[in-house]
């Protein structure tokens, strides 16, 4: 799932997705046009060839980055940057977002994100309200070949499946996968 | 016997010579597999949209554009904001250590200068993450330090030596005639510098700031760190810039191979190879006028 | 004359504190370094595999290790090989367009930007011949990088051998490979390693090259063959500093440059050290 996060001294906590969208669309400009500081908004975001770059794109976009936005390397550049910069607004995957120890990031606020003007706001990390927030994308792995059973590759994936592996995955700060996605890993697990 | 030995002396010759050219074959071969690959490029981009097209989006959300204009720019306003801080400042070094210095002075400051050489870019791009740029955006009143400003003073740092050694060398490789016969006339030893030495030496020192000028086309690490690689066309130095050789560092790793983005950034770093070519030949044609007019 | 003398010594005033600028600028990059990233180091840091659960418990020796395996892939690919290159031109070579044309690619191959070495070692040792990301694609890549500097740094040691040693061995009746293996090699054999070490520290400050061609920012295990992936001190810092979300990140960075800044310099002043007492006892 991916937050929008602003520096910490940001007043603006909340926007809607269509809002987010026009911001980095370059259509909104100024904090000021959404309740905050008289500042123009500097936009930070990932490179062209990252599939976060695509996502946030296609979903929350659905148009064109404004040339202006900085090109980061990575989700930690983000947020670096946002720290630093009173202007940012940027966009990290939420695993990012906590420490190793669980406790949020300093520096940094994390928006709340409604689907329109009349639904409720929801912060990423909201653990109740996980399949409602909006900017979320499923991660698929892929093999060369189907592994064969017993074989290291099927092993992990028993693994990954399984009540412990769930749990690293919680950890690293991603969503479970949905029931549906349950029911086709299985199936696909049966053919093997 | 004369021939055995002479036989052997040619097959060594030969083999010298052979290992010899291998440095001509790897210059060649990353010429060839830059033009292979970056070419194919150029069967679904148009040579106008690539060079003057000014938004570089490989995945745009409508069509992709693939104008690398903003980019040159990038790359040159580092070319001459890193050159206007270093060169004054290389320059004077080198004449201070060519004819000021105390000789047990120029000892002690001559390697450390060329120690700056021995750091990274990397450890340089940090400093300037965690240093420079907040510093910049105080100074300069902006929301951060990410721009063309922080990368110029960044890349002048490490092209420095290049400049300070070169330009040194060159002075110092000036006969003592010049010198003395300048003085003998009268002139204060500034006005000799000024006067004599300078201009003497003056293809000597452009061929030093031409190999800094390559350095600072070619800087990819540090720049990347500090430039904020924002693709819009920069306005002044305050803005963020993507020079060429950071959006090929940024875009390569994730790039499917044999797409049409991994074309481009090859096509991107046949322009770079091309522009550093250009830049070593003219200062190799400039040393060796300088070379032919004073024969030492 | 006494507004020249003015003149003079506003100039000189101003070159002076253009050069110690220089000195300070130096000095500022190694204390700043030092003050931000010795907290971090310890025993534990400079010999523990990393640790990606938690970085604070692990240390960065494999990539130490990557880094001094690189170095010593480098050097045993573009060494030899620019020592005989640095020998032909200068002690062979005559003036023609063969000599020109070599002389003008190595002066090229030291001016290509450091990312386009990165990609074409990824198009052709990677890719093409099929090597994958590994230490053997890196460090031909990174050979290529270097074999310009080493060869520059052996023809200086070259050149300083005076020419009446030639013309002694000449005179004597020996060919021209006798005359540079007995008479020119052993002075300049010392200068020329000591030279290519130079070259080969700076390689193992490059980052751009290696991203693409095998460098890896957490392996579990230390590379054991010359294909395997590997870490590398360069690559790790800058991962640590852009990508890498821990709150200590920062501080490992510092301190992974740290280690990385004093590996070239202790090696820088060792072998300035060794030319110092080289050249005291040379008699020329």
């Amino acid at each position: 799932m991916l937050s929008v996060i602003v520096n910490e001294n940001n007043p603006v906590s909340k926007l809607t997705i269509d809002h987010i969208g026009k911001i980095y669309k370059g259509e909104i400009t100024n904090w000021k046009e959404l309740g905050g500081k008289d500042q123009e908004i500097t936009l930070y975001g990932r490179q062209s060839s990252s599939g976060t770059y695509s996502f946030f794109m296609e979903h929350v976009l659905k148009g064109d980055y404004s040339a202006k936005m900085r090109s980061m390397d990575g989700n930690q550049a983000i947020i670096n940057a946002v720290r630093q910069d009173e202007s940012a607004m940027g966009y990290v995957g939420i695993g990012y977002l906590v420490d190793e120890k669980g406790n949020q990031v300093s520096g940094i606020n994390i928006l709340k994100v409604a689907k329109d003007k009349d639904s409720e706001y929801i912060s990423p990390l909201n653990k109740e309200k996980l399949h409602e927030y909006t900017i979320s994308r499923p991660l698929y792995q892929y093999f060369a070949n189907k592994p064969a059973k017993d074989s290291a590759i099927y092993n992990f994936l028993m693994f990954e499946l399984s009540a412990q592996g769930k749990d690293i995955v919680r950890k690293s700060g991603f969503d479970d996968i949905t029931t549906l996605d349950n029911s086709n890993n299985e199936e696909l697990l049966r053919k093997i | 016997m004369q021939n055995p030995r002479k036989f052997r002396e040619k097959i060594i010759e030969r083999s010298f010579s052979s290992v010899s050219a291998i440095s001509l074959l790897i210059l060649i071969s990353i010429f060839i597999f830059l033009f292979i690959t970056g070419i194919k490029a150029f069967t679904q981009i148009s040579l106008s949209d690539f060079f003057l097209g000014n938004v570089w989006n490989p995945t745009a959300y409508g069509e992709p554009t693939w104008g690398i204009l903003s980019l040159i720019v990038g790359t040159l306003m580092i070319a001459i904001g890193s050159l206007i801080i270093a060169i004054p400042l290389g320059l004077a070094s080198a004449i201070y250590l060519s004819e000021i210095a105390r000789p047990e002075i120029r000892e002690i400051v001559k390697p450390a200068i060329e120690m700056i050489a021995g750091v990274p870019s990397v450890v340089l791009g940090l400093i300037g993450i965690v240093f420079l740029s907040p510093l910049i955006a105080n100074i300069f009143g902006l929301s951060n330090g990410l721009n063309a400003l922080t990368s110029s003073i960044i890349v002048a740092i490490m092209i420095l030596p290049t400049i300070i050694s070169i330009s040194e060398d060159v002075l110092t490789s000036l006969p003592k005639d010049f010198r003395e016969a300048s003085l003998a006339l009268g002139a204060t030893k500034w006005q000799m510098i000024k006067m004599t030495l300078l201009p003497a030496g003056l293809s000597g020192i452009v061929a030093a700031i031409m190999l800094g000028l390559g350095r600072a086309v070619g800087e990819t690490m540090a720049v990347l760190m500090v430039a904020g690689n924002s693709i819009a066309m920069p306005a002044s130095f305050f803005d963020p810039i993507r020079p060429m050789t950071a959006n090929i560092a940024i875009e390569i790793n994730e790039v499917v191979k044999g797409s049409l983005h991994y074309e481009a950034l090859f096509a991107i770093g046949l322009v770079l190879f091309v522009m550093t070519f250009a830049v070593n030949l003219i200062s190799d044609i400039i040393i060796e006028r300088q070379v032919r007019k004073y024969k030492w | 004359m006494v507004t020249e003398n003015i003149r003079q010594n506003t100039y000189f005033i101003l070159f002076r504190i253009a050069a110690f600028l220089s000195v300070v600028i130096l000095l500022f990059v190694l204390l700043y370094v030092i003050k931000e990233g010795i907290g971090v180091i310890n025993i534990n840091f400079l010999t523990s595999m990393w640790s990606h659960r938690d970085i604070t418990q692990g240390g960065i020796f494999p990539a130490i290790i990557g880094t001094i395996l690189l170095a010593i892939g480098v050097s045993i690919i573009s060494i030899p090989l620019g020592i005989c290159t640095a020998i032909y031109l200068n002690e062979y070579a005559k003036e023609n367009m063969f000599t020109r044309t070599i002389k003008l690619a190595i002066r090229n191959l030291a001016g290509v930007p450091s990312i386009v070495y990165g990609i074409f070692g990824m198009a052709f040792f990677v890719l093409f011949l099929n090597l994958g990301g590994s230490l053997i694609a890196a460090s031909l890549t990174l050979g290529c990088m270097t074999l310009p500097w080493i060869i520059t740094a052996s023809e200086e040691a070259l050149k300083s051998v005076p020419y009446s040693f030639r013309e002694g061995s000449y005179a004597l009746g020996a060919t021209k490979w006798e005359t540079v293996r007995k008479n020119v090699l052993p002075h300049s054999f010392s200068g020329m390693i000591t030279g290519s070490i130079l070259g080969v520290s700076r390689a193992m400050g490059e980052t751009a090259p290696i991203i693409m061609v095998g460098a890896t920012f957490f392996m579990g295990y230390l590379p054991t063959s010359p294909f395997d992936k590997f870490m590398a001190l360069p690559y790790h810092l800058f991962i640590l500093a852009t990508q890498h979300s821990s709150p200590s990140a920062g501080e490992y960075a510092m301190g992974t440059a740290l280690v990385l800044i004093a590996l070239i310099f202790i090696l820088n002043l060792g072998i300035f050290i060794l030319r110092y007492n080289l050249r005291k006892r040379k008699e020329w």
